[in-house]
């Protein structure tokens, strides 16, 4: 167990250079956590343990890509691994949805941040009714914002796969969100 | 892609920029650095953030000599370990729990004394939980007995019998549930690690375990070591003469939920 968790220098990585991939990428990499597993203290948890995994693997990345498909890819299969336990999704859910409190701004500002984090909680869990890929891809293209491409690169698949993984996931969510949360469709 | 299709899409692009993310956390600290100081021997080997807190205090509690009066016990799961001994220890008592009518209890002077023995999958038909088996060692194989106990809640133990000793236990696997209690009683040396990223403490016997449920009590002397931790709702409690880093590969073999 030791053995896994050791800080033995890659070749080329300094600490600012370290703490600088960190400081750049904890937040996408905490978010896709955060949206694949429905639980902050849980994200953070797999959080620190992408990077300790990207630590040892370091020398193993192609240093010729970009570091952030190579980090939420790992982050990818850590949440899948994590997902096993039903009913984990739907108690942090409440927990967090509780938690959830704007934090300043007039009363109808307030209000219109309300509503808007809503339907978009409620999206989440229109989304958390599909197939685990379904969710990584929408996660990845319309919450995280990456590219085609770059979700190819974390898929490690082609990026006509990936176009087709998104139409598909779309319209399954079109059906979810019909079924169960017509008003998200309506509302401008 | 119909406009009807592209209108979707756009709905769903605008409503996921609305999402309400919590605070991404500062990893910086908790990752280690490419200088950094590495683990001492098998203390501080954490990783799980979200338990930062409770490492930090069972960090003092193990290191320091004046563990004693600071905390009474600690808890993992349903393990509850006492750092201080028991002011006065009391005869075993063997009067079974009213409440524990659904499912034997039993005096453990040994494992394989225990009450309850039935089969894997009938003790599966009786637990909320999935009975999980290690795949490693590789030639372990099914548990040679099988025990369901209540302690308070549903608990199985796995037994693996020596083959080359079969009078000797090769390993025992406690998977309890929610409800129950075990305590441990000051346990000759505690040392924190992980199973599979969880926060997991590892005791070096011989000590006494007490099982509790309600007015029920009794106790055994364990000579082994423990590997303690939880996953979900379940509190897993691996009992081995085998050292702290096998006892850790073994738990991390333990077959999908």
């Amino acid at each position: 167990m030791d053995r896994e968790h050791r800080a033995h220098p890659p070749e080329g990585l300094d600490e600012p250079l370290w703490e600088e991939v960190i400081r750049q990428h904890q937040e996408p990499v905490f978010r896709l956590l955060y949206l694949m597993l429905g639980d902050a203290e849980e994200a953070a948890d797999a959080a620190q343990e992408t990077f300790l995994r990207a630590f040892r693997a370091w020398d193993r990345r192609d240093p010729n890509r970009p570091l952030r498909p190579w980090l939420l890819r790992i982050a990818a299969n850590l949440a899948r691994n994590r997902r096993r336990a039903i009913g984990r999704y739907w108690r942090a859910l409440q927990r967090w949805i509780q938690l959830q409190r704007p934090a300043s701004g007039t009363r109808d500002e307030l209000l219109e941040t309300v509503v808007r984090q809503e339907e978009a909680e409620r999206l989440w869990q229109a989304i958390r009714r599909l197939g685990l890929v379904d969710q990584e891809t929408i996660y990845l293209r319309y919450f995280l914002e990456l590219s085609e491409a770059e979700i190819a690169q974390i898929q490690q698949v082609a990026i006509g796969t990936v176009k087709s993984r998104l139409h598909r996931a779309l319209h399954r969510l079109r059906a979810v969100v019909e079924r169960e949360f017509p008003d998200l469709i309506d509302r401008p | 892609m119909t406009p009807h299709f592209s209108e979707w899409e756009d709905r769903v692009r605008k409503l996921a920029r609305r999402f309400p993310y919590p605070p991404a956390p500062d990893l910086r600290g908790r990752i280690p650095r490419p200088e950094g100081r590495r683990p001492r021997g098998r203390r501080w080997t954490w990783v799980a953030g979200a338990f930062g807190a409770f490492m930090l205090a069972l960090g003092i509690l193990l290191a320091s000599p004046a563990r004693a009066g600071l905390l009474e016990f600690l808890q993992i799961g349903a393990v509850r370990i006492r750092l201080q001994p028991l002011p006065t220890p009391s005869k075993p008592a063997a009067t079974p729990s009213p409440a524990s009518e659904a499912i034997p209890e039993t005096r453990m002077p040994g494992i394989l004394d225990l009450a309850g023995e039935t089969t894997l999958e009938a003790a599966q038909a009786r637990v909320p939980f999935p009975i999980r088996l290690p795949t490693y060692p590789p030639d372990l194989g099914r548990p040679d007995h099988v025990y369901l106990q209540g302690m308070g809640g549903p608990a199985v133990i796995l037994v693996w019998r020596d083959p080359m000793r079969p009078d000797r236990i090769r390993l025992a696997l406690f998977e309890i549930g929610p409800g129950a209690l075990i305590e441990k009683i000051t346990p000759q040396v505690l040392t924190a690690t992980t199973v599979r990223g969880r926060p997991a403490l590892w005791a070096e016997g011989p000590y006494l375990l007490q099982t509790r449920s309600g007015r029920w009590e009794l106790r055994r002397l364990v000579e082994g070591h423990v590997l303690l931790w939880t996953e979900g709702e379940v509190t897993y409690r691996l009992e081995t003469d085998l050292g702290m880093e096998e006892a850790v590969r073994i738990a991390g073999s333990l077959s999908a939920p």
